[in-house]
Order: structure tokens, then sequence, then C-alpha cells
């Protein structure tokens, strides 16, 4: 394990870094560096729930959009500032993964099953924002702007979208943090470790599955409102797609699941490459997701636990 | 503390458990025995929760538990052990513990200690910061033991802990097992082939045969008992 010596004073000079530099760097920059802590966010929201468990989620990208909906509409439609419609938000999308992780967890589906009952469900919701025109239908909902940004999340700045991102990425690696420490942390281990054995010590299974993905849902709903707010617009594509899914899983994946820093570390090396491609061949629609997708199989089959996984057994 | 009445179980045209009725009296040594296919282990999933009866009732303290889960009858005060045993292999052996203690523990601190306190008693103190699946079988079969002790049970249901440990290992575990009974005040209810073990131990014998109990006693009485040993070898010609 990553010594506390050497973590600690680790983290304030990256925060410092992270902290001071940014302004300065100019927008192509920022904006990479958003979209590493973005992808980072979900993926540790993720980890909540599909990290400690063990029951894969294929479906973070779309309860993420049902909350930007759910916010993007109260502004749009009641004028209900963003900053109150995302609790709103989230509390509906905390209600959804948790019923349909109470389903799972009802009728027995577990790893594979439930991927596929999150894929489902994810393109369900797609289908059904595709096809409503009160939403915006496929064409989605472009934000206005309003004259009173601040107060309704807009900022003229990108660097300043980049510490409202910066501020909740701390609070997720805290809570992951808190989690891990904690009884759920216990029992959501155990839960991935072996669900029978689990309840013969009184763990109660479907309970705790349940509240780890009411946890994960709310959580993974504020980083949707964000990306809504950021990009000004949102989309059944964007917002709602299931390879939006499978970047937020990627991230976790490759950085080390169930742990606190792999999804960051693995948003990093995500959203680096995918950079990379952008430069030398230009915006061809989603060629990065190739390399993604070689980059997921090669870190299943070569290192299961992750770039964190590699980094603690050196240590040791 | 433990009664079952008239439990049945089924499994398509196949009776595992045929009308049995039994009771197990608290602070007591019970043992199971009976030869392979007789439906012990079928009795323990039907006890601890993982199946449901066909009919018949479970009751624990005057409270029916026969239909709810594992995780609630580990509640009421009754938890086992695996005849394969199933630690939370990836974990360390003080977590797998742990998870125990937080069965009533208000805090991960008051379980840890308690854990710690429990890895003393069962010796693998030393080992409590290795992974669950480095362990011998013979450890494994203790972190089974420990962890299913630090949910602090008023019943402790243990099937086949002997099975795969040679002569010292099953002595050893055998001393600990009667020490947790008299330190913990735990009521113990046995499956176990090994039959010396069984007679010096138990307070009282269940022989089983084709799911149907065919002979209880204490270990004297077993063993004279005719029925028992035609079971076991056969009718005398």
């Amino acid at each position: 394990m990553m010594k506390k010596a050497y973590l600690i004073p680790m983290l304030i000079v990256v925060l410092s870094l992270a902290t001071v530099v940014p302004p300065f760097i100019g927008d192509r920059y920022i904006h990479i560096l958003i979209m590493i802590l973005f992808y980072g966010y979900l993926g540790a929201c993720w980890n909540i729930l599909s990290g400690y468990t063990g029951m894969l989620s294929l479906g973070h990208g779309a309860l993420s959009g049902i909350c930007a909906y759910f916010t993007v509409v109260l502004f749009m439609k009641m004028g209900l500032t963003p900053w109150i419609g995302m609790f709103l938000g989230a509390i509906a999308t905390a209600l959804i993964g948790m019923g349909i992780t109470y389903l799972a967890a009802r009728y027995g589906l577990k790893s594979m099953y439930f991927a596929l009952l999150t894929i489902s469900f994810s393109e369900i919701i797609r289908l059904l924002a595709l096809h409503w025109e009160f939403i915006g239908g496929a064409s989605g909902l472009l934000i206005p702007m309003s004259k009173n940004p601040m107060i309704n999340f807009q900022f003229p700045e990108k660097y300043l979208f980049y510490y409202v991102i910066l501020i909740m990425v701390i609070v997720i690696v805290i809570i992951n943090h808190l989690v891990v420490r904690s009884k759920l942390g216990y029992y959501l281990m155990a839960i991935k470790e072996n669900e029978d054995a689990a309840e013969n010590v009184g763990v109660i299974t479907s309970r705790y599955k349940i509240v780890a993905a009411g946890i994960s849902s709310f959580l993974t709903g504020f980083g949707g409102v964000f990306y809504a707010q950021y990009l000004m617009f949102i989309s059944p594509d964007i917002n709602l797609s299931l390879d939006f899914s499978i970047e937020i899983a990627s991230a976790a994946i490759i950085g080390g699941i169930g742990t606190v820093f792999g999804p960051l570390v693995g948003a990093c090396v995500l959203q680096v490459i995918s950079e990379i491609f952008r430069v030398f061949l230009g915006e061809m629609g989603s060629v990065h997701l190739i390399a993604y997708g070689l980059i997921l199989m090669l870190v299943i089959v070569f290192m299961p636990k992750g770039i964190i996984g590699i980094i603690n057994k050196n240590k040791s | 503390m433990l009664e079952l009445v008239h439990l049945t179980k089924i499994f398509g045209g196949m009776t595992a458990i045929e009308n049995l009725s039994l009771k197990v009296e608290e602070n007591k040594i019970i043992s199971i025995i009976g030869p392979n296919g007789a439906g012990k282990t079928t009795l323990f999933s039907l006890i601890s929760g993982y199946l449901k009866p066909t009919s018949g009732e479970i009751v624990f303290n005057g409270e029916p538990i026969t239909t709810l889960p594992p995780s609630r009858i580990c509640k009421k005060g009754i938890t086992r052990t695996f005849q394969i045993v199933q630690p939370f292999m990836n974990l360390k052996v003080l977590d797998n513990v742990v998870i125990g203690a937080l069965n009533w523990a208000k805090t991960t601190v008051e379980a840890k200690d308690y854990a710690l306190h429990i890895l003393e008693e069962v010796g693998l103190m030393d080992k409590k910061d290795r992974l669950a699946n480095t362990l011998t079988l013979a450890g494994k079969k203790r972190l089974e033991l420990a962890r299913a002790v630090a949910t602090k049970p008023a019943l402790l249901m243990l099937d086949e802990v002997m099975a795969g440990l040679n002569k010292v290992e099953g002595k050893h575990l055998m001393e600990l097992i009667e020490s947790i009974h008299v330190n913990q005040k735990v009521t113990i209810l046995f499956i176990e082939h090994v039959l010396n073990i069984v007679m010096r131990l138990s307070d009282r014998i269940i022989v089983l045969n084709y799911g149907e109990k065919i002979a209880e006693g204490t270990p004297e009485e077993i063993s004279q008992d005719q029925k028992t040993i035609e079971a076991y070898l056969g009718k005398r010609k």
C-alpha cells in the first residue's frame, strides 16, 4: 500500500499546482484538465457502486444525463437556478439508481446480468429523450445565457468551471476515502468477494447494494449538471449515450477498480490519449474510442487491478 | 433454543429431509451424523436460511425464522461455517473478521478491537495482514471460524470443520472449538464425519439417514444403537 508519509506531501504539491497554475495555461489546456477531472469525478462516483461491490454499471452516463436534463428543464421552463435544481435532480437520479438496483437485488441479477440491465436502462432513457419534444427531442436543448450568469451556474471564463470541477473532485475523493473506511465500505467489499458468505455474517446484501447505488447515483447527477452547464447544451447523443457510460467505467477500470485515486489516474491516461489522437488524426469522430478499447483489453488482461494496482505492487 | 417442527425439504422428486423434528438446548454441543447423502448439509442450509423448506417450521428462541434470509437469521444469533471454506479471499485476514464483528459493533474501531481479540484466540494474530487466500486450508478454516464467532452468535453451526485437516491440525481446531464453546458461551451444532471427535465432544448426537432421524441420544447410547450401526456398516448377516 502507499505510505501515508509520501502521500500527504505529494497531495499538497499536486493540489497547490492544480490551484495556482491553470488560469495561466490557456483555454485549450484548461479544457483538457477539465475533462480529466470531469471523467475522474464520474469514475469515482461509479466506483462507489461498481468498484466496491463488483456490480458493473454501464448506466452511469445516462444517470448523469437524467440529472442534467432534470436541472436544465427546471431552469428553462420554470426559471429555477441550477444551483438548487441540481439537488432536486440528484435526488431524482438517486431514486432511479436505487430503483434499478432494487430490481437487480430482488431478482438476483449479478455481474454480467446487472451490466445488461444497466445497458438496457441507458438505451431506454436515451430513446425516450430522443422522442420527447418537450425536452428538445433529438436536437437537445441549448441553455440560454442568463442575465445573472453566476447565479445560474454560468461562467464567462473556462478556468472558473475548472475550479468548480476541482472542488467536486476533492469532495468525491474525500467521500470515497470515508466510504472505504466505514462499515458500508467493509460490507461492499464483502459483497464483491462472496455474497453468500457476506449474508452468513449478517450483511443484508440487498440493502447495502441499494445504499451504494443511492450514494453513487446522487453524486453522479452533479457530474451531469456540470457537463451541461459547461457545454451550455444537452442532447441525448452527448449526455445519454452508451459511449459516455463506457468512458466513465473505462476511467475507473484502467486506473484501478475499487481504489480511491484510480478513476482520476485512469481519466488522466484516457484524456491524454484521446488528445494525442485528436492532434495527429484530427477530429475524426470517435477514433479515440478504438484506442480506449485496446487499452481496456490490455489492462483487463495484463493488469486487472489497474495502474494503481501496479504502483501499489511495486511499493510493497 | 432452536426447534425444528416437522421439517421437510423436497428437491424435484428427491426428499432430502423428511418430517424432521428436533430440539437444540442452550449451551450444549449437539452433533448430527449420518452417511453421505443423509441430508446433513441440507439441514444446515435450511436452518441458516439459504434454502426454504417445502413444509414445516423452524423456531429460534420462540420466534419463527423459517422465511428469513441468512443475514436476518445471523442478526437473530445463528451463523454457520461452510463445508467448502468461503472466506473473503482477496481481503486481509483482519478485515474478514472485522466484517463479522460489524454484525453488532457500532463503529469500525469497536469491530477492529474485537476482531483482534478473536484473532488472538484462534491463533491467527501473526497473519492478520495477509490476504485470506494465502492461508493454508487449516488457516482458512480457523479464519472462517473466527469470522463466524466475531458475529457473537448464540448458535454456531459447523459443517465438517475437520474435513481435509491432518491429525495435528484437527486436534488443535477441536481444542479451539471447545474453548470457544466455553469462553463465548455459544451453543454448537456440529456436522462431523470424524466419529471419535463427535463421541468425545457431544452432549447429544442425532443420526440422520435418507433425511430421517433414525436415532438420538448420548454418545454412549448412539454407539450401542443397532439402527445407527446398520446405517453405517450395513446389516449383520
